[in-house]
Formats: structure tokens, sequence, C-alpha cells
């Protein structure tokens, strides 16, 4: 068995971590932006379509 | 020939071929293992799909003289190549594709909705993957202790996956990394997925108080649009795969899988994915992986330490996201319950399911479901990213 390498363990666990960490908070940033985004697209299409049907009548 | 020789003869034959002659302690102790999984699939109906085929695996791999184990090799008579060696050799060791069909399979079955409506969630499936490294430093740090027992840093990442209680990235990672205790991660995976209804509530009391625990949250998440739940997958893949590049065979599986879901226009192969397609590759694989534990390769103290990190690694995640939900509740405008962070491991949807029912046990009104989903499909997404990150360390393809 070879001695173990701590150096590269720690540093194994630090990165590993801080990847798994930066990733998922860039997926929520990305989901949470694209959430904004569509939800103020639907208003927009609602708003719109309302102001058709008021112009309309 | 006289009675004599001829009663010889029969005898050599019974020693050569017939398999009671041949059957030693260790191979009795891998069938008795492998009906206990059989058993308990069946009875208690824990995790049945998976267990009740890798029970049958082992029983069938420690058959003694049964050749359904011998791999395909150079030199091999056509034809003496078992099934299950094939199965081992061509799905598990050399190719490793089965553990990524499976994913594409679990991603057509996902509906990410949950997650797409309450994004912080991705933070409580980041947060459980603590164990995936308490595991790894601990599976180091027995080489300290016993020096014969000891793991190297290979087998310790193999060990440390287990911590995320995901069955197809365990089996992955460990393929590439450490094949030769595959079948007892794998095993260990889907026993402590099995066992998360015993697991988990007492690390979640132990860790909130009461009035935590009855935190009562609005039960309906906003309603997540067509076009949202298309765009996520590829969004998803690109951020992950562009940064953790070896974690592609899984996440971009599992993403591929749900986009095949969500598109809505290749309803037959969604179809497909999630039900053929997986159903066929569940039965190979964890045929794969009972066969994968021979007595020879199991009867080793070692596995009772894999066992027990791989345990550890399951607690110490659940504990963290649990911690990591009292943060986030500290720092929420709305009421947080934060035994969602158990949820955070990836054993979907039992740990949703679990936080649910606790949820309803200390207050009736909660209905936690919908938000428990949400860290728990993130926690497979989270898995997959920490498999890829100790791929990317090792493996060069």
């Amino acid at each position: 068995m070879q001695a173990t390498d701590w150096a590269q363990a720690f540093s194994i666990v630090g990165g590993g971590l801080t990847a798994v960490f930066i990733i998922m908070s860039l997926l929520a940033l990305a989901t949470h932006f694209m959430g904004k985004i569509f939800i103020n697209l639907e208003k927009r299409k609602a708003q719109n379509a309302e102001a058709s049907e008021e112009a309309k009548s | 020939m006289s009675l004599i020789q001829y009663h010889e003869g029969v005898l050599k034959i019974l020693n050569v071929q017939v398999g009671f002659a041949n059957l030693d302690l260790p191979h009795v102790i891998m069938i008795l293992v492998g009906l206990g999984f059989i058993t308990l699939a069946i009875k208690k109906e824990w995790e049945p799909y998976e267990l009740l085929p890798i029970g049958a695996g082992m029983i069938l791999a420690n058959l003694p003289l049964t050749g359904l184990t011998t791999q395909p090799a150079p030199g091999l008579a056509p034809g003496m190549a078992g099934v299950l060696g094939i199965i081992l050799k061509y799905g598990l060791y050399t190719w490793t594709i089965l553990p990524q069909f499976i994913f594409f399979g679990i991603g057509a079955l996902t509906d990410f909705s949950p997650l797409i409506a309450n994004p912080r969630a991705f933070l409580l499936g980041a947060a459980a993957q603590v164990g995936i490294y308490t595991s790894f430093l601990g599976a180091l740090a027995i080489g300290l202790l016993v020096p014969d027992w000891g793991f190297s840093i290979k087998e310790a990442c193999s060990i440390g996956i287990i911590g995320g209680a995901d069955g197809p990235t365990t089996i992955y990672t460990t393929g590439l990394l450490a094949p030769h205790i595959m079948g007892i991660t794998a095993t260990a995976a889907y026993s402590y997925m099995a066992m998360v209804a015993i697991i988990q509530p007492p690390i979640i009391n132990l860790l909130t108080s009461k009035t935590e625990r009855q935190t009562y949250m609005k039960p309906m998440l906003r309603p997540v649009s067509r076009a949202e739940r298309v765009l996520f997958p590829i969004v998803a893949m690109l951020i992950i795969i562009l940064l953790i590049p070896k974690s592609a065979p899984l996440v971009g599986f599992l993403l591929l899988g749900n986009l095949f879901r969500e598109s809505g226009v290749v309803e037959r192969l969604s179809q497909t994915a999630q039900n053929e397609l997986i159903n066929i590759i569940t039965i190979l694989l964890m045929l794969g992986i009972g066969a994968s534990m021979p007595a020879e390769k199991v009867m080793d103290p070692r596995t009772l330490l894999v066992l027990f990190l791989g345990l550890a690694a399951f607690c110490v995640g659940t504990g963290a996201g649990v911690i990591f939900g009292k943060i986030m509740a500290k720092f929420s405008k709305d009421p947080f319950n934060p035994m969602l962070g158990a949820a955070g491991v990836s054993a979907v949807p039992m740990s949703a399911r679990i936080v649910h029912h606790m949820g309803q046990q200390n207050n009736k009104r909660n209905f936690l479901l919908m938000h428990a989903m949400g860290p728990n499909v993130a926690g497979v997404i989270g898995s997959a990213v920490a498999g890829g990150y100790f791929l990317g360390l090792f493996i060069n393809f």
C-alpha cells in the first residue's frame, strides 16, 4: 500500500467541494434568470392580449 | 471394469463436475447474502428492482463450476464466455455503458419542474454532497490506523461517491476508478437508498428542533412553462459539461433523456427510455453488479469498511444538507423548513417522501413533497458532478 499523499487528498476535497458549489450556484442563477425572463414574457403576452381585446371592444 | 474402478470413476466425476463437491464456506456465505437480498426485495419491498436481480446475480456468480462469470478474453474458445462475464466485461469493466443508459432513462422519468420553480434547491443538492468528501478522507485515514487495510486515492473516491446515494453514478465512477470494489460500492449505494426511511429521520431529528420541523411552507410552487422545461436540460448540460467535461457521460445522458421527455415531439422515444430501455438495462446492470461479487473478491475485512464508510458518507450528506437548510432558513424571507436539506441526497424520490412525511408528522398542514423534490433532483445532478470531478482527476479519455 502506497503512503497517502495528504496534500493531494485535501486538494481533491477542496477542489471538489468548490466545483460542486460553484456549478450548482451557476445552475441556480441561470435557472432563476431564465424563470424571470419567461415570467416577464408571459406577463407581456397577457398584457398585450388584454390591450388588444380592449382596443377591439 | 470392476465395481471399484467404476465407483472411483463416479467419485472422480462427482469431484470435478458436481457443484456440491466444490462448494466452500465463503461461497455459501455469499449465496446466503444473495438470498438475504432477495428476501428483503420480496418481503420488505426494499428497492426490489435493484436488490432482487443483484441477489440473483450474487447467487449465480457464487455457484461453483457454472462458468457464467467467465469473461471473454483473447484465446478463449468461442462460446466459452459466460453471459454474466460478457455483461461484466462489456457493460461494466471495459466499456462501462450500462450506467449511462440508466441515467438516460432516469432523465426521461424525471420532472425538474420543482427545481426550476425553486432554484435555490440547487444549493441544498450541493450541500448534501459533503458526505462524499468526508468519506473520501475517512477511507484514506483508515490507512493511518491499519496500514494493511488502507485504501488508495482512487478507491477512496469510489467509496466516497456512495454518499451521493446515486446507484448509476457510483457504478460508473467505481467502474472506471476501482472496478474491483464496484460490486460492493454499488450494493452499498442501493442498500442505503433502500434504507432511507431508517437512516435519515434520526439524523433530521437530531439536527433540528421541533419548531424548525413544524415550519409551514405554502404547498404550491409557481407553475413552470413548457419552454422553461425544454430549455433547462440544454442550459444545464452546457454549463456543467463545459466546466466538468468528464461528467458528460452521466450528466449528458441524464439531461438528454430529460430533453426527450420535455420536448414533447419524440414521445415514443421518451416512453421507450422511461420503460423498455431502463427496464432492460436495469436487468443487465443489476445482474452484472451481483455477478461482480464472487466470494474471493468480497470476503475481505475491507468490505465491511467500505460498507461502514458508505453509510457514514450517506449520514454526513444528510446532516450537511440539513445544516445548510438551517442556514438557508436564517436568510430566507419566506418561512423555510430546514428538513428539506435532507432531500439533497439523490435517493429519488425516497428522501423527498421522508421529508414530506416528517413534515406532516410535525405539522399536519404541511405538504412538503414538491418543495423536497427540488433538492432531491438537484442531488442527482450534484452527485454526477462530484463523480465527474473525481474522474477528471484520474481518467483521460
